[in-house]
């Protein structure tokens, strides 16, 4: 078996294949409902994060730059305390599609695609731990320098 | 090096019966319309998910002429949706391989009934054509980068006249 592949080399990953078909369906409601959850709670932190950013605009079109200063501030908490969500929550999303196509009829792990070849791309599936993707995604944390914006 | 690999299959299928390789072949058959028919889905997926976040690009670029707490609720959506870019497109790497295994299999199989001559580099040759923008690409690398810079560029070639 080859270690290439972070995410298929787990033996969670591995041995959910061999499961039965109702411990299968188990674990698979047991993910769906952890990202339901996180889903739920990305939204809304979302959700409070556009709604300062509309304030703030609000706020700078009527000509009150510090109150629209404070709006902006609370956006930038907004946006950094949405990246730890995001991050559960990606890795959740990936675990349950994979979850899913594992259970599909037919489904084989790409050893040997793998063993002729070493540059294909699996994506998110070859980062390795939750901090590795955790840092994949953190490149996207700060849009104010990323957009070259000053406040 | 490839060699490795379907060799030791090839030398199974050789070894069976051809009823039973009938039997194999109508099964890999069936898998691979399986994961060509998700394969497909999960591809359409992806391009509703491309126009979403091309349109808020769009948007982004309008916005920042006007105000700049404006844009950034909608950098917000394009940072979801790039994440949510991100896993579809692991997910059809994966869709996609399961679907080169199972075409592999049926052409191997096919090969065997025929008495073709094993031939080594089969599934060498066959990868370029089935993962091509895999290959070149790095699905990371290319779409999480870029989220927020090729919008500040294409930002700045908005403004860069101002």
């Amino acid at each position: 078996m080859s270690n290439i592949i972070a995410w298929f080399s787990q033996s969670r990953i591995r041995s959910f294949v061999k499961l039965s078909t109702k411990k299968q369906n188990k674990i698979k409601t047991e993910i769906d409902l952890k990202f339901a959850d996180q889903k739920q709670i990305l939204d809304s932190r979302l959700s409070y994060a556009k709604d300062s950013a509309r304030k703030a605009d609000r706020l700078l079109s009527r000509g009150k730059k510090d109150k629209a200063k404070e709006a902006v501030n609370t956006f930038k908490l907004d946006l950094v305390s949405s990246q730890p969500v995001m991050n559960a929550y990606v890795s959740t999303s990936l675990e349950k599609h994979l979850l899913e196509v594992i259970s599909m009829e037919g489904f084989e792990f790409p050893d040997l695609l793998e063993d002729i070849r070493k540059d294909i791309d699996f994506g998110l599936f070859s980062v390795n731990a939750s901090n590795e993707l955790d840092a994949i995604i953190k490149t996207e944390v700060d849009p104010f320098s990323e957009l070259g914006i000053e406040l | 090096m490839g060699d490795n690999m379907s060799r030791p299959i090839y030398d199974r299928l050789a070894k069976m019966p051809k009823k039973k390789l009938d039997k194999l072949e109508y099964d890999h058959q069936q898998h691979l319309v399986r994961f060509m028919t998700a394969k497909e889905g999960k591809a359409e997926e992806i391009q509703s998910m491309e126009k979403k976040y091309s349109r808020l690009k769009d948007k982004a670029s309008e916005e920042i002429k006007v105000s700049i707490p404006r844009v950034l609720g909608t950098a917000m959506e394009m940072r979801q949706i790039k994440a949510e870019l991100l896993i579809s497109r692991s997910i059809l790497a994966l869709l996609r391989s399961n679907q080169f295994y199972h075409r592999f299999m049926v052409m191997l199989i096919q090969d065997t009934k025929a008495g073709v001559e094993y031939d080594p580099d089969k599934a060498k040759n066959l990868i370029p054509l089935e993962f091509s923008e895999l290959i070149s690409g790095s699905i990371v690398s290319t779409n999480m980068d870029g989220v927020l810079s090729e919008l500040k560029s294409e930002i700045d070639s908005s403004i860069g006249g101002e």
